[in-house]
């Protein structure tokens, strides 16, 4: 039986024929690569053989960033078939998508745009959800995305409001740890009370990955970049939610000044090893 | 809804004030926004830099994002495959007034299109020359059939060679921009696009191949276009190339 998921990367083209290479062995036993679908939304060639080879040797989650599930619009039934496509084709362990809006009157936007989490948005979210998960054919992750806009109306929490959506519609929670941190620090509130109030059963994976200060407003506007390594608060607050909840999939995102394939592995090393002591505590 | 979606649509194209009805009053507010408005305009022209390198060599990164800037406020794209954006670039670099005098931009800018456009295509089984020898005769009247990355361009200027020397650099590579018929085929081979400069005869006979002409069709037109043309040895360059794809042969052949 192939080793179980552990700690995971975002797979980079630049880093296909190491990522394909990579021994399952020590802190890579359960390495598994994450890929954004819509850079696979293609009708053949290189890109695809190469996941192929990856998926081949390892696990593989399809995390999708444009179906747009708290858009005011449904999602788009095209985009949701080539995910289908991609699912029925990779069979990733798990598929996931965001708790944003991109497009709108024919204009996607590449971003994860907020809502106000009313009650008006919750069932629209829901019922988004409920169609994605009826066409993909799978439960859905949903992650929280960083917040730096403070919008009125809310009616819920961030917590709350996820874990109604997922009480509603059966799909689960990704809970992206940096983003947390980004929001917690923008929003002025607590990120240890946001991870405290999550029910660990509802949580199907992480996300550890890095952050800047806007260049112009400075450590008030912290930027959910994806160009550094993981910072040591986000390390804790993970350390803080697996040691109440266990260990969970946890992946190793890195989007900008992506460095060497061996650097990756060290951080992602750095995540199966922090798995590894909630479980023997466990 | 009660109009949030909107407001945030507008103050994305830069009408600020029709978000403040869904704003707290806060001090980083104009900073927060704007954190939206660059993250879509940057990735839309980080994606436009990917898909156009050519472009990108040649005019440098200050100039390009300048200009890619302004076509994502025309065009800002209706996919979420980023791969996929900016196919309208070449032409309206063609109408941008600030390239005028650069002739060859628009261009070269449709040859990159193209060679994303062989990266993405479809993954078809190879007609091989083997294949083409097995048919004999019979294969005059078989319908040609180009692989699906496979595409054709025939310029007045000598924009293939000049694109050429920028994204398959050689020493022997010409820089010039000359008034000089040339064509060029880019197509993928395996994984690899391929890009190759066509004589008219090559490109006659390719042309007829994308419009499904039987390859004896094909071979009468190359042969109009270039009298005392070497027929055989076109054929065998251009199926080496790995440019065809299995025809459909009639069961009743023999």
């Amino acid at each position: 039986m192939p080793p179980l998921p552990t700690a995971g990367l975002g797979l980079k083209p630049q880093h296909y024929s190491e990522a394909a290479a990579c021994p399952a062995a020590g802190a890579q036993r359960g390495l598994w690569f994450e890929v954004h679908p819509e850079n696979y939304m293609v009708a053949g060639g290189p890109r695809l053989c190469w996941l192929e080879t990856v998926r081949a040797v390892r696990p593989l989650s399809l995390h999708g960033v444009g179906l747009s599930l708290a858009g005011d619009e449904r999602p788009d039934r095209d985009h949701l078939a080539r995910f289908r496509a991609l699912i029925d084709r990779f069979e990733p362990f798990v598929v996931s998508e965001h708790l944003a809006w991109s497009r709108r009157g024919g204009v996607y936007h590449p971003d994860l745009l907020p809502v106000p989490r009313s009650r008006e948005m919750l069932n629209l979210v829901c019922d988004h959800v409920d169609e994605a998960q009826q066409a993909l054919g799978r439960r859905l992750l949903i992650e929280n995305p960083s917040a730096y806009l403070a919008l009125a109306g809310h009616e819920w929490d961030e917590v709350e409001f996820l874990v109604e959506i997922a009480r509603r519609t059966g799909c689960g929670l990704l809970i992206d740890v940096n983003n947390v941190h980004v929001s917690a620090s923008n929003m002025g509130f607590s990120a240890e009370a946001w991870l405290d109030a999550v029910p660990g059963e509802m949580v199907g994976e992480i996300h550890l990955a890095g952050h800047r200060p806007d260049p112009v407003w400075g450590e008030a506007l912290l930027i959910d970049s994806h160009d550094a390594p993981v910072s040591e608060t986000v390390w804790a607050l993970n350390d803080r939610l697996i040691a109440r909840i266990g260990p969970r999939p946890t992946l190793v995102e890195r989007d900008g000044d992506v460095p060497d394939f061996p650097v990756l592995l060290s951080e992602q090393a750095r995540a199966a090893a922090a798995m590894t002591a909630v479980e023997a505590v466990a | 809804m009660t109009g949030f979606h909107a407001a945030f649509d507008r103050a994305l194209s830069g009408d600020l004030d029709a978000l403040w009805p869904h704003l707290e009053a806060g001090d980083r507010t104009l900073g927060a926004l704007a954190v939206y408005r660059n993250t879509t305009i940057k990735a839309r022209i980080d994606a436009l830099e990917a898909n156009y390198p050519t472009v990108l060599q040649m005019v440098g990164e200050d100039w390009f994002r300048a200009a890619a800037a302004a076509f994502v406020a025309e065009q800002p794209g209706d996919t979420p495959v980023l791969a996929d954006y900016g196919a309208g670039f070449p032409d309206w670099l063609a109408r941008f007034e600030p390239a005028r005098d650069m002739t060859y931009l628009a261009p070269c800018a449709r040859l990159d299109r193209a060679w994303t456009q062989a990266h993405l295509a479809k993954d078809a089984a190879r007609f091989e020359a083997r294949g083409a020898a097995a048919l004999g005769p019979a294969l005059a009247g078989v319908t040609a059939n180009l692989d699906p990355s496979a595409q054709l361009f025939w310029f007045e200027w000598t924009a293939p060679s000049l694109w050429l020397a920028h994204r398959y650099p050689s020493p022997d590579a010409s820089l010039e921009w000359r008034a000089e018929a040339e064509g060029l085929l880019v197509h993928r081979s395996g994984a690899e696009v391929q890009a190759r400069r066509l004589g008219r005869a090559e490109w006659v006979f390719l042309d007829a191949c994308r419009l499904n002409r039987p390859f004896g069709v094909a071979a009468a037109a190359a042969q109009a276009a270039t009298p005392g043309l070497d027929l055989s040895a076109l054929f065998a360059a251009l199926i080496a190339l790995g440019v065809f794809t299995l025809p459909s042969i009639p069961k009743d052949r023999s």
